[in-house]
């Protein structure tokens, strides 16, 4: 239980400094370090592939696609140029909503903290809950994706599908010409739209 | 009675030293080899055919200035390396070299195991592309946005790869896949896998003919151009240890681990472990030796538009055939 | 220790999803069929096969309408209900479609149609969706095709649009699923059917369904969470701005109305739903007030939109069978007498400029007088004047509230239509004042003939469900 709480701090104050941090890399760092006290999390609740696959896909995938966007729009390690601060006009009722939004949240489970699962639990397809090797472990997802969570399984691999099509769509204004050697890699930044207009003089 | 924990600790310990030799050696072992190949003597200066030459190239390295650049950011500068550097030893805490019931040389077995090794390299990623951006110039920029989609890429088919051994093997821990190996070793009904394993492990490990990340003759040094001293060190170890991992890793998949040849269970199997890991570390320094560097976009072409559909298809056709067979 | 795997589910399983999934298999023949016909053919045969793909859908999902089926376990029920909405989506994607002729760029109009069919699939599957992670994927799956077609104009506006939308859509879908994951914490399920069992803490489940709610609020575009529609509905591309100001709600309300009928335990019903119909009161003023100083007709129906779903889901006040089915009838009209007005904005619009300009209908009454008797028809409609559909739909919304005992939504309801009268007839006004000095208007030649198939379709369609209401009448057992 102690090691809930570590790890539950961990995680909020990660998610504070993610959301705190001018330059978008520490921000990163900070999203990083939630991810894995996350996948953590996961390792105390014995879902052991669960865990190991927040780290591979969020941490080194998703996450890591983010840090080459930064990279990419941000040569340079300054942080980004903010815009004028709109917080201060909403900041009271903001802040109101917030509080009283975690004062329910906090009245709810303080009514049975902890209380045991309903009867109509999930359980575990390969055996018991509480046996080793059993819950969460890789058998038990692949059982359970590819029988009672079947339909959400492939409308999840059509939504994929749809997002790559719908990006190439977007994002494919010119189809690249195969360069056969000779590469002139200059010549067609030049001719694309650019992403940023500079301001009139 | 020695307290678990104190074994553990014990154990981690030489370990590491183990490997933080190995790595000493393999360098001296790829710089020797590569100067065979091309003919020239190599290191030969410090003591007998250059043995003490890892020692003095880590004098060297301890004793150099460690510059920051200013326009570097310098907490981020200076936590790169250790990203890098932690997650490179931390896999080592996975690979079992041995049977875990073998006494003395007994290693945990953790279930996920090879799932645990993806994640670890997955996050060591981090540090090259962390380095390169907060060093605050172009070159390593650049290198590191190469390494992240270079990695990217090929970790799909390196992953695609790996799931026809688990499926012949069904399970994901490495002690697991080693005794589904006792009969017949992996490479054989795998063969296709292995080939893609390798591709793509010589391309995750940035080494030639895929080191695009430090093409010295386009990026000076890629995303560690700014670094010098110890923390350059670091990075070279990081760097040398994934190989290390790999190899074993290679040989975990699909050389059957510490299962003997021919029968001979006389020799231990963490000798033939190390045989086996070294055969494929000495293919990846020939492989640097003999191919010419990629282009880039070629690099990345080959990776989605060839390894990725091969290693799709072999997946494929590898779970049609147990499925078949399985009844 | 190898499981026996069995997949548990059989044909009548994957019958039950058989039109969605007719419909995305649809969108692939779409992009199949790009690739390789020649470039004249390919706006012509896009659109075609995708007609094709949502009308057999359509029978498809007809012949299921006396059988309803518990498919995938409980995750997506087949029955009257779904079958009801998933009608209005490819209805509704039909006439999209058919003013989808000029829109995109040549090499993305194949992509971009099947763009749009794949978020009708999303819609589709939230219309049948029962349990939270399938309202969830399916609302993701509308999303995200939307997401990308909003984008595709090659204007500021357009990656505006895209972007505004990514960005708040996003947070509506964090309130969601965090919504969603507290109902599963109190009852320990994501079947809708789990939620009437007691839940563990009456707090969590409560504030679960206020943050499930406040997403679908944003989808519905109801106000306060209103603020992206004018903005995303004008820089989006004209067939977007159509089909998403139909079948997002659609998809949307079908899942709200799910929610609310069958799957809230009876005991705290009303309290729980309670600021539902107070949402649904401001949209009726904030919608109507809205659209009085827009000069943009596409601004101006998306106010119009938060103004009619208001109307909608106050017809769903109490609870009641009948405000149900009215809910439905309306939903029907608002999609005919909206995409009719839509199409007649296409018929207008040409290259570098889409019609939407309030110049643009200046004097159209004496240059094209059908086209403006008939904008003319879909406005008056839209105010809810007589013989037409909006009118009908209005009454009938009326009665069930002053029945249910919501008379005070009854009187919003008719202050609302007074004040967007007002706000309907500027462009009337537009359309048949002399002005002063002939504007400089390009000469009337429509892209295409098909966006006048909609605009006549749409015309008899509202017009005929003014005459005759009709509402299918058994569908509430099949909510379950």
């Amino acid at each position: 239980m102690s090691l809930f709480y570590l790890l539950a701090v961990i995680l909020i104050a990660s998610a504070i400094f993610t959301i705190t941090q001018k330059s978008p890399v520490y921000s990163v760092v900070g999203l990083l370090v939630n991810f894995l006290a996350l996948a953590a999390l996961y390792f105390t609740l014995n879902a052991e592939f669960l865990g190991v696959i927040q780290i591979v896909i969020y941490s080194g995938a998703i996450l890591m696609l983010f840090v080459f966007v930064i990279a990419l729009l941000s040569s340079g390690v300054g942080p980004f140029r903010a815009g004028p601060n709109r917080l201060p006009r909403i900041a009271a009722p903001a802040l109101l909503t917030t509080l009283v939004a975690f004062g329910f949240l906090i009245f709810g489970i303080a009514q049975r903290p902890f209380g045991p699962l309903p009867p109509h639990r999930p359980t575990s397809f390969l055996g018991n809950v509480g046996d080793p090797n059993v819950f969460g472990s890789v058998g038990d997802f692949g059982v359970a994706l590819f029988t009672v969570q079947l339909l959400p399984f492939e409308v999840t691999a059509f939504i994929l599908m749809v997002a790559v099509i719908g990006v190439v769509l977007i994002a494919g204004d010119a189809v690249p010409q195969p360069t056969l050697g000779r590469h002139r890699p200059q010549k067609r930044a030049a001719e694309r739209e650019p992403i940023l207009k500079a301001p009139a003089p | 009675m020695i307290p678990w924990w104190a074994i553990a600790l014990i154990k981690a310990a030489v370990i590491l030293f183990v490997v933080v030799t190995t790595f000493a050696y393999s360098m001296l072992f790829e710089r020797k080899i590569m100067a065979w190949m091309q003919l020239r003597p190599g290191p030969n200066r410090v003591g007998p055919w250059g043995m003490m030459q890892p020692a003095a190239d880590a004098a060297k390295m301890m004793f150099k200035e460690d510059l920051t650049p200013e326009t570097a950011d310098p907490l981020i500068y200076r936590l790169a390396p250790f990203i890098s550097l932690v997650c490179a030893m931390g896999t080592f805490a996975i690979i079992p070299f041995s049977e875990s019931s073998a006494g003395i040389w007994g290693m945990g077995n953790v279930n996920a195991g090879i799932l645990v090794i993806f994640a670890l390299t997955s996050i060591g990623v981090y540090g090259i592309s962390l380095a390169g951006w907060s060093s605050g110039s172009k070159f390593p920029l650049l290198g590191s946005v190469r390494s992240t989609a270079q990695m990217i890429s090929y970790e799909l088919a390196l992953t695609m790869s790996v799931i026809g051994v688990l499926i012949l093997a069904g399970t994901t821990s490495l002690v697991g896949i080693v005794h589904a190996q006792r009969g017949l070793w992996y490479i054989a009904p795998q063969l296709v896998g292995f080939i893609i394993f390798i591709i793509a492990s010589v391309a995750e490990t940035n080494r030639a003919p895929f080191d695009l990340v430090e093409a010295e003759s386009e990026l000076v040094g890629g995303f560690h151009t700014e670094y010098s001293g110890l923390r350059f060190g670091l990075f070279f170890i990081a760097e040398y240890l994934n190989m290390i991992t790999v190899a074993c890793i290679a040989t975990l998949l699909f050389l059957g681990g510490w299962n003997p040849l021919f029968g001979l269970s006389i020799v231990p199997g963490i000798v033939w472990f190390i045989v086996k890991a070294g055969l494929f570390i000495f293919m990846y320094i020939w492989l640097r030796t003999t191919l010419p560097r990629l282009r880039y976009d070629r690099l990345m072409n080959f990776g989605w538009k060839f390894l990725l559909p091969v290693a799709t298809l072999n997946l494929m056709v590898t779970a049609a055939v147990v499925a078949v067979t399985a009844g | 220790m190898t499981p026996h795997l069995i997949v548990p589910f059989g044909s009548a399983d994957w019958a039950a999803v058989a039109p969605p999934t007719v419909v995305g298999v649809a969108a692939l023949v779409v992009i199949l069929a790009d690739l390789m016909l020649p470039r004249r053919a390919r706006r012509i045969s896009a659109i075609a096969i995708g007609i094709v793909g949502l009308i057999v859908a359509g029978i498809i999902a007809l012949q299921g309408w006396h059988h309803p089926y518990v498919a995938f376990g409980g995750a997506f029920i087949e029955g009257g209900f779904a079958i009801v909405f998933e009608g209005i989506v490819i209805v509704a994607a039909i006439f999209s479609l058919c003013m989808s002729y000029g829109f995109a760029r040549d090499d993305q109009i194949g992509g971009a149609i099947a763009l749009m069919l794949w978020s009708a699939t999303g819609a589709m599957l939230m219309a049948g969706a029962a349990s939270l992670m399938m309202i969830f994927l399916g609302l993701e799956l509308l999303s995200l095709a939307l997401y990308c077609l909003c984008g595709l104009a090659a204007r500021a506006s357009a990656r505006e649009a895209a972007l505004k939308y990514l960005i708040l859509s996003s947070t509506a879908s964090g309130f969601l699923l965090y919504g969603m994951a507290l109902l599963f914490g109190a009852t320990g399920s994501v079947a809708l059917a789990a939620l009437a069992n007691p839940p563990i803490s009456a707090a969590l489940f409560d504030i679960g369904c206020g943050m499930f709610l406040v997403g679908l609020c944003f989808k519905l575009s109801l106000a306060p969470f209103h603020v992206w529609t004018p903005d995303v509905f004008e820089g989006a591309p004209l067939p977007v701005t159509a089909f998403m100001s139909v079948v997002t709600k659609a998809g949307a309300l079908a899942a709200v109305a799910r929610f609310a009928y069958a799957a809230l335990p009876q005991r705290d019903h009303a309290a729980i739903l309670i600021p539902l119909w107070i949402v649904a009161a401001i949209s009726m003023i904030v919608g109507n007030v809205g659209a009085l100083a827009q000069t943009d007709i596409k601004r101006l129906l998306a106010y119009s939109g938060i103004a009619q779903l208001g109307y909608i889901v106050a017809a769903m006040a109490g609870t009641s069978a009948l405000g149900l089915r009215y809910a439905i009838f309306y939903l029907g009209a608002y999609m005919f007498m909206n995409l009719g007005a839509f199409a007649v904005v296409t018929l207008l619009s040409r290259e570098n400029d889409e019609g939407s300009r309030l110049a643009s209908f200046a004097g159209l009454g004496y240059r094209q007088p059908v086209l403006a008797g008939l904008m003319t028809f879909f406005l008056l409609a839209l105010a809810g004047l007589p013989p037409t559909a909006g009118f009908i739909g209005k009454i009938l919304i009326l009665a069930t509230d002053v029945n249910t005992g919501y008379a005070w939504l009854a009187v919003l309801l008719i202050v609302g239509t007074a004040i967007s009268v007002y706000a309907y007839f500027k462009i009337v006004r537009a359309m048949y004042a002399r002005t002063i000095g002939t504007p400089v208007l390009p000469r009337f030649v429509p892209a295409s003939a098909l966006p006048w198939v909609g605009v006549a379709l749409c015309a008899i369609a509202t017009l005929g469900l003014g005459l005759y209401p009709f509402a299918p009448s058994d569908i509430l057992p099949l909510v379950r």
